[in-house]
């Protein structure tokens, strides 16, 4: 085992090794931010900015390691609630996917601690209880003995801090333990069917989509307070980048923005933490509104420092003390082996060393090593000394490493599909998707169809709806259709297409739905229903692209840029989403008929053999137009991967 | 007794060039008879003696003739040409008129020919010395500016309208946060930005400061002591150093220990302008930004 290899912190709530000195000041400013929202009850901000590899999320997750409880919940320590959104979603949609991030972070099971829900329970239990002692034999005494007096107690709660009806019963389930995967659901906002609902006793309104964002910053905002002033949540919000979909994209970082600035002003317990790349500073600053980045930076904003030759020794040691007991280094008071002693100093010659960048140099020589060691033979140490750039040393060797990245990313998603996440997949990913296959489709807004959330628009005028129909609640799936039959208009789509999920059926007590699709039919609309291996390739895209554009794709240390995965992308997609696409942009759109196969074929009866970005620049298209006709047309031209990628023509001459 | 005729002195140089100076410090051109009217002392000439050297400054292109200002009016002479008295005649009625149509600017440089008021009006407007002035509702015609023009008189009626549908919608129950951002897009998609930049401008830009870029990492960010990014782009703009000398002193810096780069992953990605902003180091590597490492003094 190689243990320098591993150089992302995928996740907070992931163990990883630590070396308490880096970015010691920064952790510090953290805790204090938490202490100062604590004293002064009032919310405040830390931007952070790092360069990729800077340990952005390894902050995050020493902090959380921090305030992870190690006893029992007790009202006289200093204790705090910790939430990791990764901001991987459509900016219309991000009180949506706060609000089930923080719900789903509060549920999560810790090291065998309670979850953070029951922690606020307790805290909120201890403000009005009147017996003294331990608080948690005495919940669990209450729980056995005096339900009754237990449920009044959290009607006090719900009165003292003016919890609304839905919030209340919430509470209490969670209190006693009631329906919890429901609950769970309900309070991250997925569509519930009315049994379930029923079950709870709660209600649940999804209206249009502005109202359930509405509704979603609603209930986070009504979380906080919940958690009260005695227990500040810390609120992290990783890979801001990832809410552009498109270069220049404003709505969001609008978004972000009007988050933060809500998140600080209406509520008196949120440190939030947003943390951005070094190299996407400056547009944060340039297209954030005023007033919202001085809220971003209200306690201001920090970079991660670079390693120290202290620094790096230390995490060195750290990283070489998991390599097991069988692993015997070499007899060397080096404190920065397995580094060549010309390593270091030419590593940080201009002050820029990240962590990623020493572990992956450590790995490589650690692996040297131990072939070295398992073998007589003399095996010659790479140059390292200065490779071309590091973009061409990743191109040259992405394709195999975001080949497996992709395979697996697909497997997790899968697992992990739930229908309840679809919308949120497909109003990140589609855009994006489209953007790659279908550049000349434009993403547009319009107020007028506030049920169809994606909107694409050719160049000729004509526009394109996609509506996200897959909610479990029948009656919110009738009163959609209803209101998609008024907008879905002449004048302002030509088509509409209404992707369903196949996991969530229409029920056969449902008629008035039934009647209303297939009204819609009537009118033209499309009804789409894609299986969950396209939505889960689909949230694999959309998370590729976004870790890349934040900096946390590596291959052996080094970030795999935004590019290289788009590039990847159009030449790997599987057919299923370019028939995704297809069913929804119609056959001209990654099949573009604008793009004959004559011309393809003139171009390689002049040059049998041609890059494919050449291809695309002579054909006046895009590679994954051309990559498309390719596809479907192998018995005339085939692709070489590269780098560079060749398209070649096939025929008898050439088979020959 | 036969009358004598007194042969004139000859016209001294110093006398030539005296007039050349004066007719270059009239703010308009000036006629013979104007000229011999300002020559006093010892360079006093009539207005006889004075037309011949006019005429000859004229051949060697000393001077400019210009038109008459009537058609019954004399030739007029200036060091510069019609264009820009064309340009001085527009100027001047903006100036006592205040914003005015393009007829009336005409009007105002009647002396100078069509072409030259065209090529004096076109000048004016490329060097952002005269602005027009959109037609405002209920006018047809656009006007002409020293200034641009002022947005509230264009933005007034469309005030009155949206005060009057933001009442209707308050009153509609729409919750203030929607209105705001739907208020917000829609003035951001007019192209008019709330972005930081507009709102967080320093009130003057820092002085050039060619040797304590360490000094100015502070004045532009004051968090900087504690590990704040300035980006590159901020402080390239402050020294206002020339691309290479800037880069340089900020790599040596790095390499001293007291600054920590930031480097940019994606540069490629960037325009030529954006990559220009940044730093490198002249082999493919760029830093977006850097942080003081802490501990510097000085």
């Amino acid at each position: 085992m190689n243990p320098f290899r591993d150089t992302i912190v995928s996740s907070p709530w992931a163990a990883c090794v630590d070396v308490p000195e880096i970015q010691s000041d920064v952790f510090q400013e953290c805790l204090q931010g938490i202490h100062q929202v604590r004293t002064s009850g009032r919310s405040a901000s830390l931007l952070i900015h790092g360069a990729a590899g800077a340990g952005k999320t390894h902050l995050l997750s020493r902090l959380r390691t921090h305030l992870t409880l190690q006893a029992p919940s007790a009202t006289d320590r200093d204790e705090c609630l910790f939430v990791w959104v990764r901001l991987q979603a459509s900016p219309r949609m991000i009180w949506r996917h706060v609000r089930r991030t923080l719900v789903e972070d509060w549920f999560r099971p810790v090291r065998g601690q309670r979850s953070q829900f029951e922690r606020i329970l307790f805290h909120r239990l201890a403000d009005i209880r009147v017996a003294t002692g331990d608080l948690e034999p005495w919940y669990e005494y209450m729980l056995d003995t005096d339900p009754t007096a237990l449920d009044q107690l959290l009607d006090d709660v719900a009165e003292s801090l003016f919890l609304d009806r839905n919030t209340t019963i919430a509470f209490k389930h969670i209190a006693f333990g009631r329906h919890r995967r429901d609950l769970r659901a309900w309070l991250g906002g997925d569509s519930l069917p009315e049994e379930a609902l029923a079950r709870l006793s709660l209600s649940q309104d999804e209206g249009t989509d502005e109202d359930r964002e509405h509704e979603a910053r609603r209930v986070v905002l009504m979380l906080c307070k919940l958690a009260g002033d005695g227990l500040p949540i810390v609120l992290s919000l990783d890979q801001v980048e990832a809410l552009q979909t498109s270069v220049g994209d404003r709505d969001g970082l609008f978004a972000f923005g009007q988050l933060v600035s809500t998140l600080h002003d209406e509520t008196s317990n949120v440190f939030v933490i947003p943390c951005v790349q070094s190299s996407f500073a400056t547009e944060l600053k340039d297209k954030s509104r005023g007033a919202d980045y001085d809220r971003m930076t209200s306690l201001g904003a920090r970079s991660l420092a670079t390693l120290t030759r202290s620094q790096a020794e230390k995490l060195i040691a750290a990283r070489l003390s998991l390599a097991g007991p069988g692993f015997m280094p070499p007899p060397t008071t080096d404190a920065l082996w397995p580094l060549d002693p010309t390593d270091f100093p030419r590593l940080a010659a201009v002050n820029e060393l990240t962590p990623r960048r020493l572990l992956a140099t450590c790995a490589d020589r650690f692996e040297v090593y131990v072939k070295q060691a398992s073998s007589s033979a003399v095996i010659d140490v790479p140059p390292d000394d200065q490779p071309a750039t590091d973009a061409e040393v990743i191109e040259s060797s992405a394709d195999s490493f975001l080949d497996d990245e992709w395979k697996s990313r697909v497997e997790q998603a899968l697992s992990a599909s739930r229908p309840e996440r679809t919308e949120e997949i497909v109003r990140h990913g589609l855009p994006q998707l489209a953007r790659l296959l279908s550049p000349h489709w434009k993403p547009v807004r319009d107020e007028q169809l506030p049920d169809i959330p994606l909107v694409f628009e050719e160049p000729s005028g004509v526009r394109t709806g996609v509506s996200i129909c897959t909610q479990a609640n029948m009656n919110s799936v009738t009163a959609l259709l209803k209101r998609l039959k008024t907008q879905f208009t002449p004048d302002r789509l030509g088509r509409l297409i209404v992707l369903r999920d196949g996991r969530v059926p229409l029920s056969k007590t449902a008629k008035v739905a039934s009647q209303s699709l297939e009204q819609l039919v009537q009118q033209g609309a499309v009804i789409a229903e894609h299986s969950a291996e396209v939505y889960a390739a689909l949230d694999a895209l959309r998370e590729l692209i976004s870790e890349s554009k934040s900096g946390d794709l590596s291959r052996d240390g080094q970030t795999v840029l935004p590019d290289t995965v788009e590039k990847w992308l159009c030449q790997h997609l599987p057919v299923g989403l370019r028939d995704f696409v297809d069913s929804i942009l119609g056959k001209s759109s990654s099949a573009d008929d604008s793009l004959p196969l004559e011309s393809l074929a003139t171009l390689l009866s002049e040059r049998p053999i041609v890059p494919l970005a050449e291809a695309a620049v002579a054909l006046n298209s895009t590679e994954a137009t051309v990559v498309a006709l390719i596809q479907r047309h192998p018995d005339r031209a085939r692709l070489l991967m590269g780098p560079p990628a060749v398209v070649f023509r096939v025929d008898g001459d050439s088979l020959s | 007794m036969a009358k004598t005729t007194r042969t004139p002195p000859p016209i001294s140089q110093e006398t030539r060039e005296h007039l050349l100076t004066l007719i270059r410090s009239t703010t308009e051109p000036v006629t013979a008879a104007q000229v011999a009217k300002l020559l006093t002392g010892p360079h006093k000439l009539s207005e006889a003696r004075v037309a011949p050297i006019l005429d000859e400054f004229v051949a060697q292109a000393r001077l400019k003739p210009i038109p008459p200002k009537t058609a019954k009016g004399k030739p007029r002479f200036w060091d510069r040409d019609s264009v820009e008295l064309g340009r001085l005649l527009i100027t001047a009625t903006l100036e006592k008129k205040g914003a005015v149509s393009q007829s009336e600017l005409r009007k105002g440089a009647k002396s100078v020919s069509d072409a030259d008021f065209l090529a004096a009006f076109q000048s004016l407007i490329e060097s952002q010395k005269l602005f027009e002035h959109p037609p405002l509702p209920k006018k047809k015609s656009s006007a002409f500016g020293i200034q641009p023009p002022s947005p509230e008189l264009y933005l007034r009626d469309l005030g009155i309208q949206l005060s009057q549908t933001v009442a209707q919608l308050v009153a509609a129950k729409v919750p203030a946060e929607q209105l705001r951002r739907a208020l917000v897009q829609l003035v951001e998609a007019t192209g008019v930005s709330f972005n930081a930049n507009v709102s967080r401008a320093p009130a003057a830009p820092p002085e050039p400061c060619v040797t304590d870029l360490v000094a100015l990492i502070r004045r532009i960010e004051p968090g900087a002591d504690n590990g704040a990014l300035v980006a590159s782009r901020d402080l390239r703009r402050a020294a206002n150093l020339e691309k290479t000398q800037f880069d340089r002193a900020v790599l040596e810096l790095a390499s001293q220990g007291r600054l920590m780069l930031h480097r940019h992953d994606f540069a490629s990605g960037l325009s030529e302008i954006e990559r220009n902003e940044l730093v490198t180091d002249g082999a493919g590597t760029y830093y977006v930004g850097m942080a003081l490492r802490r501990g510097v003094t000085g």
